[in-house]
């Protein structure tokens, strides 16, 4: 895998909660950054349904009394496109990358997440029949 | 057939006059009291705990306002953020508003159909400006 992430990637946000997960989408809190200032994702190109549910599953594991809800699917180039916001990849886990740079105002925050909310594809787990 | 024809007699016949009996059904199958209005504000900092320790007298009176000036609106989700109060009304993914008070300003964030972005930011002193509440309006009335 590239060290670099290519615009054209699929990213998946994992959703652990259910109030982040709307009848309709993923709320746009689930993109928000967490307490480190990062908002953390999974490089997803290539997998299918049942491997980026291992993936979120792994990750809901590690996490008390939570489990896994869904993801939304957004690309690199819509993070990129967005200002300010940086995408890197660490891998560890492997796959895993994060957005950072998040912007210091609460208010410019919210609306770079309701961005990111706007152009996402959502995918619940359990998936329905 | 026959009630048909009598039926047509009667609407032929004239004007008359219909007076509904009284309904019981109200005295017997709904409550004979008031529910309590629900304060919004009082249950999210109560939910907040000790969260709600951040938040000025001054930005829940600014939250009461703001949610009388959207009166016309569906209740919003209230919650609590560090110092500020955040009301919301989220329809879908593509339009959502957030107001947040903190006592001195108010900030908007809306997302007002697909890509269309909008956000601001004003001191709180009598009330939103026309800008936000025109955003908050269109996206909380759909």
């Amino acid at each position: 895998m590239q060290a670099d992430i290519a615009d054209s990637e699929r990213l998946a946000v994992f959703v652990f909660h259910s109030n982040e997960m709307k009848e309709d989408a993923v709320h746009w809190r689930a993109f928000l950054p967490g307490k480190d200032g990062e908002r953390s994702l999974f490089r997803v190109d290539g997998l299918d349904y049942y491997e980026i549910a291992a993936i979120g599953q792994e990750c809901a594991a590690a996490r008390p009394n939570e489990k896994l809800q869904g993801w939304a699917i957004i690309s690199a180039a819509d993070v990129r496109k967005l200002q300010g916001l940086q995408l890197k990849a660490d891998n560890t886990p492997p796959r895993h990358g994060f957005i950072d740079t998040w912007p210091d105002d609460k208010n410019d925050r919210r609306i770079l997440a309701m961005s990111l909310a706007d152009v996402a594809a959502t995918t619940r787990f359990p998936c329905a029949p | 057939m026959q009630a048909a024809m009598l039926l047509t007699n009667i609407t032929t016949a004239g004007t008359s006059t219909y007076t509904r009996a009284n309904d019981p059904y109200p005295y017997f199958g709904a409550p004979q009291w008031k529910e309590p209005a629900a304060d919004l504000i009082a249950d999210a900092l109560k939910a907040a705990g000790v969260d709600a320790t951040q938040v000025s007298e001054d930005a829940v009176k600014a939250a009461r306002a703001v949610l009388n000036l959207l009166a016309e609106l569906p209740d919003p989700a209230v919650a609590v953020e560090d110092n500020e109060i955040t009301l919301e009304w989220y329809k879908d993914q593509h339009h959502v508003a957030v107001v947040a008070v903190d006592g001195r300003s108010v900030t908007w964030a809306v997302m007002a159909g697909p890509g269309n972005p909008e956000k601001g930011k004003a001191p709180f002193d009598r009330g939103l400006p026309d800008e936000a509440y025109a955003a908050i309006n269109a996206v909380g009335a759909t």
